[in-house]
C-alpha cells in the first residue's frame, strides 16, 4: 500500500512539479538561467514579484487583523448580531473569489449599483486596491477561522487568574488572551499571504495592470505562448510559496507546546473599553453588510434583465445558463462526487498508514502527501500540461487529467482530516481487534472506518464543495469535453457576459452551498466540531 | 524559616464573611441564602459534592462571578460588587491557570507588575516567593516542562507573592495523584499556618478537609448542612447528609415509640430530644469502627460474615445479620482485632447506645 501510494504521488505531484522547473531552466530547448535572469532584471517582471508580494503581505495582515477582531467579537463580547457575523464568514467559504470579483464589478464598476447609481461616481475599480478588499473579503472568513480555532481552546480560568491577579480588562485581553492567540494569528498570516500570492482569478479580473506571478504566468501561457516564462513565473511562485510554508510549519510545531490544559471551563466574556467595543463591532458590520450584499447582488444579477439598468425579474439568464452549462454542470458533479470519494477514502487509507504502520520510506510519503498543499494551482496546472503531454502518460485533454489534478490538490486535506480522525479514536479499540485474530485490513475496514464514518463524510463533502470551486489548476487543462461550471463563469465573465456568468455563479453557489448544509447537519448530530476547522484551512490553494 | 519575611509584611488579620448570599445560573439554584464566616488567619474548607455550590462560593468571594443577592466582607469592608481586580485576593485554580506563554518567573510577576511594583523591588519578591514552594531555581522554566506538584506550587507563589488579604483555593490537588497530594497538602498547611493568611479551601474530598482544616463547613444543594472542627463534624454529624458523605457509615432501619427504639434486635433508650417522637420516621447510623464483633454471638446480635477485606491497618467486614430480613447488610472495620473472622462463620455484633447515630429519614 504505502508503495502504490508512493508511485501516485510521485508521478502526479513530484514529476510536474520537476517538469515545470525544468522548463523554467531552458530557453528555446537549452538549458540555460535565461528565464530567471529576465525575471530578476526586466523591470516589468521584477515590478511583478515584489508588487505581488507586498500586496499579499498587505491582505493577510487586513486579513488577519479582521478575522482577529470578528473572532473576539463573536467568542469574547455579547455585542449584538454575533450569530449574524459568525454567518457572514461563512459566506465566503461558499462563494469562491471569483464569484465576488463579479459581484464586486456590478456594485462599485463603472455602471455600479453603489458607485454609480447611488453615488454618481465613475470610478476606475480595476486596479490592486480592488483586488485587495475582495481578497480580504475572502481570506477574513479564512483567518477567522484560524484565530477562532485557537481562540476556542483558550481556558477561561487562565483569564480569570489574569483578572485575580489585578489585570484590567483590557490588561487580561493583552497580556493572556492575545499572546495565546499567537499561533493562530501567525498561521493565518502565512496561509493568507500564501493564497493571495497565489490567487488568480481575482487578479485576473479585476487587476488591470496590476498582474501576480500566477496571473502572469496565466497571459504569458494563453497571450504570448510563452510557456517556459510561464513555468518560471510559477517556479519562483512555488519558491515563496515553500518558504511561507516552512515558516508555517516551524511556527506550528514550536506553537503546540504551549497550549494551555482546556478543562472545558464555560467561556467568559472580556469586557473590552467602549471605544474599542465600538470601533470593533463596526468592523464587523461593514465586514458582514460586504458580504452580505456581495451575496445579494449575486441573485439580483441573475435574476433581473440587466442589473443596474433593467430590474425586471426574469428567468431568462438562468434559461441560458442552464442550456450552456448544461455540460459544465453535469461535468462539475460527476468530478466533484468522485473527487470526494476518491480524497475522503486515500485520506483516511493515507492517514492510517502514516500513523499506525511503520516502513521505510514512512516521511517521504509524509512529505509527498503534504506538499500539493503549498502547491499553487496554477503552477500545478502548467505542471500537468508539460508532464503529460507526450506517451506514455499522454494525458492532455481527456477527464484522468482534471480529476488526478482535483484530487492530487486535495490530498494533503483528506490526509489531515483522516489523521485528526484517527488521533481521537482509541487505539486500543484496535489493538483489541488485532488480539482478537483481525489482520490489520480486517481491523481497517470493520474498526477503523465505522468509527471515522460520519468524519470521512465531511471530508468527502469539503473535497466536493472545493472541487465546485476549482478554477486555477484547471483552467489550463480543461477542453471543451471536460469543461466545469468554475470555467464556464469563468469564460462569461471574459466575454462580459454578466448576467449568464452570474446565473451560472448562483448554481455554483447552490451546489457548494448544498455541501456545506450537509456538513453542517453531520456537525449537528457528531462530535466533529472540533477538528472540522483545521480540515477546512487544509483546502486547496 | 524562609517565609518569615514574607509573612511579616503579608497583611495578616482579614476574616472574610458571606451574608445571605442568593446566585442562580438560569433556573439553578446554586447557593440558596448561603452564609458563612472565615476567621482571620484560619483555614477553612468548603467540603461538598460536586455541584453543592462550592466552587461559585469562592468565585463570588474572589469577584469572578456575581452574586444575585447577599453581601460580601472582608475584613470590616464590604466588598460585594467590587470587580476581582481590585479585591486583592490570591486564588489558586483548580487547573492551576498558569500563563502557558510565560516561564515560572513571569507567572509569578504578573501580579507584580499589574500592581507597578519597581523591578528592583519585583526580582526579590518573585524570587522569595519561589523559595517559599521550594521551586528556588526554577524560575525561567517554561510552565510545561513542569511536572504538576511543581505547576501547583507556581500556582500558589504567584498567589501568595500579592500579599493578598486572603487565600483562595479551588480544588488545588484534584488534578495530582494520591501520594503527591498527601505531600501537598501538608506544603499547603505549612505555608498557610506560617503567614498566618486567612484560606478558604474548596475540596470535595472529604479526608483532605479533614485533614486541612481548621474549620469544615459541609455543603450540599447550595445550603451549609454543617459547620465544625473537623472531629466534630465527623463523631456529630447533625444531618444524614453530613453523616454520610463523611466517612463511612451504616444506615440501620429502627423502630421506635416514645421512650425507646430498637436496632438490629436491641432496645436502646431514646436521647432526651427525641422523646415522644415516636412516630417520626427515624433511621440508626453506626461507624463501621464503633461495631464490635464477638465470637459469642448468643449474648449480642447474630450476623453471618459475608466478605472479609484486608485493607492494611484494618479488617473490613461485610455482614448479614440473622435476626430480621428487613435488616441491611452492615459494614464493620476492625482495627487490631484480637481474631480474624471467617467468610460464613457467624458472629456477635456488639453496639454501645452512645455510638449510635438518630436522623430523620
Amino acid at each position: 500500500m504505502p508503495g502504490l501510494f508512493l508511485v501516485l504521488l510521485g508521478i502526479f505531484v513530484v514529476y510536474p512539479v520537476i517538469n515545470v522547473f525544468e522548463n523554467s531552466l531552458s530557453v528555446d530547448g537549452e538549458l540555460s538561467l535565461g528565464n530567471y535572469i529576465r525575471m530578476f532584471t526586466q523591470p516589468s517582471f521584477f515590478k511583478i514579484l515584489w508588487q505581488s508580494s507586498l500586496v499579499a503581505l498587505l491582505v493577510a495582515v487586513l486579513s488577519s487583523g479582521m478575522g482577529l477582531i470578528m473572532a473576539v467579537v463573536v467568542l469574547k463580547t455579547t455585542l449584538p448580531f454575533r450569530r449574524l457575523f459568525s454567518f457572514a464568514t461563512i459566506v465566503p467559504l461558499i462563494v469562491p473569489g471569483f464569484v465576488a470579483t463579479v459581484a464586486y464589478i456590478f456594485l462599485f464598476g463603472r455602471s455600479g449599483l453603489i458607485t454609480y447609481k447611488l453615488l454618481g461616481l465613475d470610478l476606475d475599480i480595476y486596479n490592486w486596491p480592488s483586488v485587495v478588499i475582495v481578497q480580504c473579503l475572502d481570506f477574513t472568513a479564512m483567518a477567522f477561522l484560524l484565530i477562532m480555532a485557537v481562540l476556542v481552546t483558550i481556558d477561561s480560568q487562565v483569564e480569570d487568574a489574569a483578572r485575580n491577579l489585578g489585570a484590567s480588562e483590557w490588561q487580561v485581553f493583552k497580556t493572556v488572551t492575545l499572546p495565546l492567540l499567537k499561533p493562530g494569528i501567525i498561521a493565518a498570516i502565512i496561509l493568507v499571504f500564501m493564497r493571495s500570492m497565489a490567487a488568480f482569478g481575482t487578479v485576473i479580473f479585476l487587476g488591470g495592470p496590476f498582474a501576480t506571478l500566477a496571473s502572469a504566468s496565466y497571459t504569458q501561457l494563453i497571450g504570448a505562448y510563452n510557456i517556459e516564462l510561464a513555468a518560471t513565473f510559477n517556479a519562483v511562485l512555488l519558491l515563496v510559496c515553500l518558504a511561507a510554508f516552512w515558516f508555517f510549519l516551524k511556527a506550528q510545531s514550536s506553537s503546540n507546546r504551549i497550549r494551555a490544559a482546556f478543562t472545558g471551563s464555560s467561556r467568559k466574556t472580556i469586557l473590552f473599553p467602549r471605544p474599542l467595543r465600538i470601533a470593533f463591532w463596526s468592523i464587523c458590520i461593514i465586514f458582514t453588510t460586504f458580504v452580505l450584499m456581495i451575496l445579494v447582488s449575486v441573485f439580483l444579477a441573475a435574476f433581473t434583465r440587466y442589473i443596474g439598468t433593467d430590474y425586471t425579474f426574469t428567468l431568462e439568464h438562468m434559461t441560458r445558463a442552464l442550456q450552456r452549462g448544461s455540460s459544465g454542470i453535469l461535468n462539475t458533479l460527476y468530478f466533484a462526487s468522485a473527487a470526494a470519494i476518491a480524497v475522503s477514502l486515500a485520506g483516511i487509507i493515507l492517514a492510517y498508514v502514516l500513523t499506525r504502520t511503520d516502513f521505510m520510506g514512512k516521511g517521504l510519503l509524509d512529505l509527498l502527501a503534504t506538499m500539493p498543499f503549498a502547491i499553487p494551482g496554477t503552477f500545478i496546472g502548467i505542471g500537468y500540461i508539460l508532464a503529460f503531454n507526450q506517451p506514455p502518460l499522454l494525458l492532455t485533454g481527456t477527464w484522468i487529467i482534471v480529476m488526478a489534478v482535483t484530487i492530487i490538490r486535495q490530498v494533503p486535506m483528506g490526509l489531515r482530516s483522516g489523521a485528526a480522525v484517527l488521533s481521537q479514536q482509541d487505539r486500543s479499540v484496535e489493538e483489541a481487534s488485532s488480539s482478537l485474530g483481525a489482520g490489520r485490513i480486517t481491523t481497517f475496514i470493520r474498526i477503523v472506518l465505522p468509527m471515522a464514518g460520519p468524519a470521512i463524510l465531511v471530508t468527502a463533502l469539503y473535497a466536493f464543495v472545493s472541487t465546485v470551486q476549482t478554477l486555477g489548476a484547471i483552467i489550463f487543462l480543461v477542453t471543451p469535453g471536460t469543461k466545469l461550471l468554475s470555467i464556464d463563469v469563468f469564460e462569461a465573465v471574459y466575454k462580459g457576459e454578466i448576467s449568464v456568468a452570474a446565473a451560472l455563479s448562483v448554481i455554483m453557489l447552490l451546489l457548494s452551498a448544498a455541501g456545506m448544509l450537509g456538513i453542517y447537519l453531520i456537525q449537528q448530530r457528531g462530535k466533529t466540531t472540533r477538528w472540522i476547522q483545521k480540515v477546512l484551512l487544509q483546502r486547496p490553494m | 524559616m524562609d517565609s518569615e519575611s514574607l509573612a511579616a509584611k503579608a497583611d495578616v488579620g482579614k476574616g472574610i464573611r458571606l451574608i445571605d448570599i442568593g446566585k442562580s445560573f438560569g433556573n439553578t439554584r446554586v447557593l440558596d441564602n448561603f452564609s458563612l464566616s472565615v476567621q482571620p488567619g484560619e483555614l477553612c474548607c468548603l467540603l461538598g459534592p460536586s455541584g453543592c455550590g462550592k466552587t461559585t462560593a469562592l468565585k463570588i468571594v474572589d469577584g469572578l462571578t456575581e452574586p444575585d443577592s447577599g453581601m460580601v466582607l472582608l475584613g470590616d469592608q464590604n466588598i460585594t460588587g467590587l470587580p476581582a481586580q481590585k479585591r486583592n485576593l490570591g486564588m489558586v485554580f483548580q487547573n492551576y491557570a498558569l500563563f502557558p506563554q510565560m516561564d515560572v518567573y513571569e507567572n509569578v510577576a504578573y501580579g507584580l507588575r499589574r500592581r507597578r511594583v519597581p523591578e528592583k523591588e519585583l526580582a526579590p519578591r518573585v524570587n522569595e516567593a519561589l523559595k517559599i514552594v521550594r521551586l528556588a531555581d526554577y524560575g525561567n522554566r517554561r510552565v510545561h516542562e513542569l511536572s504538576g506538584g511543581q505547576q501547583q506550587r507556581v500556582a500558589l507563589a504567584r498567589a501568595l507573592v500579592i500579599k493578598p488579604d486572603a487565600l483562595l483555593l479551588d480544588e488545588p490537588l484534584s488534578n495530582l495523584d494520591a501520594r503527591l497530594r498527601t505531600d501537598m497538602r501538608q506544603e499547603i498547611k505549612r505555608i498557610q499556618r506560617e503567614m498566618e493568611i486567612t484560606t478558604i479551601y474548596v475540596t470535595h474530598d472529604q479526608e483532605e478537609a479533614m485533614s486541612i482544616a481548621d474549620r469544615i463547613v459541609v455543603m450540599n444543594e447550595g445550603r451549609v448542612e454543617q459547620t465544625g472542627l473537623p472531629r466534630e463534624v465527623y463523631e456529630d454529624p447533625r444531618t444524614r447528609f453530613v453523616a454520610d458523605f463523611i466517612g463511612r457509615i451504616n444506615f440501620i432501619p429502627v423502630e421506635s415509640n416514645s421512650r425507646s427504639f430498637r436496632l438490629l434486635g436491641r432496645s436502646y433508650v431514646l436521647p432526651d430530644e427525641l422523646f415522644d417522637t415516636g412516630h417520626a420516621e427515624i433511621i440508626g447510623a453506626v461507624r463501621p469502627e464503633r461495631i464490635k464483633l464477638t465470637r459469642d454471638y448468643a449474648a449480642a446480635t447474630a450476623a453471618i460474615v459475608r466478605d472479609v477485606f484486608f485493607i492494611g491497618a484494618a479488617v473490613r467486614y461485610r455482614l448479614q445479620p440473622s435476626g430480621s430480613s428487613e435488616d441491611p447488610e452492615i459494614e464493620v472495620e476492625a482495627y487490631v482485632p484480637e481474631e480474624v473472622f471467617e467468610n460464613g462463620q457467624t458472629v456477635g455484633l456488639v453496639i454501645q447506645p452512645e455510638d449510635i447515630r438518630l436522623f430523620k429519614k
